[in-house]
């Protein structure tokens, strides 16, 4: 099977890979965008592009569109592909991808990953009941297959993605009946000092307001400083019980959607073995990269979110930065070119990384959401693990997660611990009092996602065999 | 063949045209274009495996291709993504376990 081969392999439609496309075309790169979805526009534009009416969802929608339209004709694009495995072959990334039950393959000379965020999970009695979702994904239905819930909808969490969804049903007739809010109530008070900072630099916070105004005058019940969250339910979900305050609440309802706050996506930076930091002040996991979104494996780019959550609105000037170094080490502009093109995306930047400080201080989650209280709570979906499981084995001295995946099996099903690793390097660094680094996270292994063993055996592949898989050099 | 579970319906905003999908034997016709677990959603049924531990039903948790909680037997094809795969006339679309 001939493998097609390209200059720069952007992985990720969303803002930053619509935006970095652009600019490797006006750099003169030749390139191919690869995209799990259907269609361009990430998750936060998903939809984007069959869309019929997009003044639905505002004007960054219709800025969306362009980039996608942009984007199409800058480079290759290659939709309905889930990267399954990358390998180093001299001095070209081989790329497998699988696409419906057929593995394909291209080949770069430089990496860009912008897989984007996903969302945090929140683990509590109830939570794998069918009609518990994130609020993520609620929204993704109303943008892409346009479907809302019958309702009534409980949301629960904190940060503005869970304002913005309720606006959002409320908006399509959805009843919703509570707004649960977990943000710890001190988190305001830490959060003020840099309100001015944000107030004029960014649009996440005006919006916010807008939201939280619309939402009172609706006479949405809003609880604060809620805990103890729990879905009840035999088969599905019909109520949902919490405590604020000191009360004990119960509500009916037929979907309960979570959200604590986004997360960058690590598995390609994992895969490639890309050197990660613990981000303190989200908190989480975060690859190492420079300025530009140079990481510590030669040739590796990552943008957007999937670099540090910094949002939307950064997401294409972090896009145009990283194509624009991109195209400068493979010597198709000059660096004093580079870096005339990126200067008002650095000026953006620096802008919008106020509100970012603000909006991460705000929203920064409390550890009772982090670390599932009940020790009957499954942190492990996929192979049913739960929390009790991780305290009994963090009291046997064993606190590494990967040791901890090899004994329990948290981490080793389908999901290969994208859900579950948060949740497990929380619950582990609280019974043992380790940091995050004495923990670790996961290391993530190819395939991606489940490969059938005759799309394997279809890849008759005529390219000479990978030189060598990355090198897990990590100590941990 | 009967199914334990319900799960409140969801609704279209949109008209499209549609197209027929089977699921455990039965047709259901969906919108075209939507992902099967969004097809599912809409009749109230909940895309989702069953718990190789202890049996439970599962639904789509994260719509993102996240979770694996939406996993699926898609024209006889198990372990498939409900979330990110698209409905097409004829697709069949069974429970698994895993």
């Amino acid at each position: 099977m001939s493998t097609d081969r390209f200059d720069l392999a952007i992985i990720g439609g969303g803002p930053a890979g619509l935006a970095a496309a652009s600019m490797a075309f006006a750099c003169g790169l030749n390139s191919v965008l690869i995209d799990e979805n259907p269609g361009l526009g990430g998750r936060v534009f998903h939809g984007i592009e069959t869309e019929r009416d997009v003044s639905i969802l505002g004007t960054d929608r219709i800025a969306a569109t362009t980039l996608a339209r942009d984007a199409r004709e800058a480079a290759t694009v290659l939709s309905g592909h889930s990267v399954v495995d990358i390998v180093r072959d001299h001095e070209h990334f081989q790329i497998k991808t699988l696409h419906g039950n057929e593995l394909r393959s291209a080949s770069a000379r430089r990496l860009l990953i912008a897989t984007g965020a996903r969302e945090r999970s929140m683990a509590f009695p109830g939570w794998t009941l069918p009609g518990v979702m994130t609020a993520g994904g609620v929204q993704t239905l109303l943008k892409g297959a346009r479907l809302v819930p019958a309702g009534p909808v409980v949301l629960a969490g904190s940060g503005p993605l869970l304002l913005l969804v309720a606006v959002q049903l409320l908006r399509h007739d959805v009843p919703v009946a509570a707004i649960l809010d977990t943000t710890p109530i001190a988190n305001i008070r830490r959060a003020m000092p840099r309100l001015a900072g944000a107030l004029w630099s960014g649009s996440v916070l005006r919006r916010g307001v807008g939201l939280l105004a619309s939402l009172l005058w609706q006479r949405v019940p809003i609880y604060r400083g809620v805990n103890t969250i729990a879905a009840q339910g035999d088969g599905s979900i019909r109520a949902v019980t919490f405590k604020a305050g000191k009360r004990t609440h119960r509500l009916d309802c037929a979907l309960l959607a979570t959200h604590v706050g986004i997360l960058p996506d690590i598995q390609l930076a994992g895969l490639v073995d890309c050197q990660l930091r613990w981000d303190a002040s989200i908190p989480g996991w975060t690859p190492v990269t420079d300025r530009n979104g140079k990481t510590s494996q030669d040739g590796v780019f990552i943008a957007g979110d999937a670099a540090g959550i910094g949002g939307a609105e950064a997401a294409p000037h972090r896009g145009r930065i990283a194509a624009t170094a991109a195209a400068v080490e493979l010597g198709a502009i000059a660096p004093d070119e580079g870096d005339r093109l990126v200067t008002l995306d650095r000026k953006k930047l620096r802008r919008l990384n106020r509100e970012r400080a603000f909006l991460d201080t705000l929203f920064f989650p409390s550890p009772d959401v982090r670390v599932p209280q009940d020790d009957a709570v499954l942190v492990c979906r996929c192979e049913a693990v739960s929390a009790g499981c991780l305290r009994a084995l963090a009291a046997a001295d064993v606190a590494e997660i990967n040791h901890v995946k090899s004994i329990s099996r948290c981490g080793m099903g389908a999901c290969q611990g994208r859900v579950c690793g948060p949740l497990a390097e929380e619950t582990l660094k609280d019974a043992t009092g380790r940091s995050a680094e004495a923990v670790g996270t996961f290391r993530v292994r190819p395939p991606l996602k489940p490969v059938p063993i005759g799309a394997y055996a279809a890849f008759a592949s005529d390219d000479p065999p990978a030189e060598a898989r990355f090198l897990y050099t990590a100590d941990w | 063949m009967p199914l334990e579970l319900d799960l409140p319906p969801f609704r279209c905003l949109e008209s499209r045209p549609e197209v027929s999908i089977s699921f455990e034997g039965r047709d259901l016709r969906v919108p075209e274009g939507i992902s099967v677990a969004a097809a599912l959603l809409l009749h109230g049924l909940p895309p989702g495996r069953r718990s190789a531990i202890g049996g439970a039903q599962r639904c789509a948790y994260c719509l993102i291709g996240q979770c694996f909680e939406c996993t699926m037997t898609i024209d006889g094809v198990p372990y498939r993504q409900a979330c990110m795969t698209t409905v097409e006339a004829g697709m069949t679309v069974e429970r698994q376990v895993g």
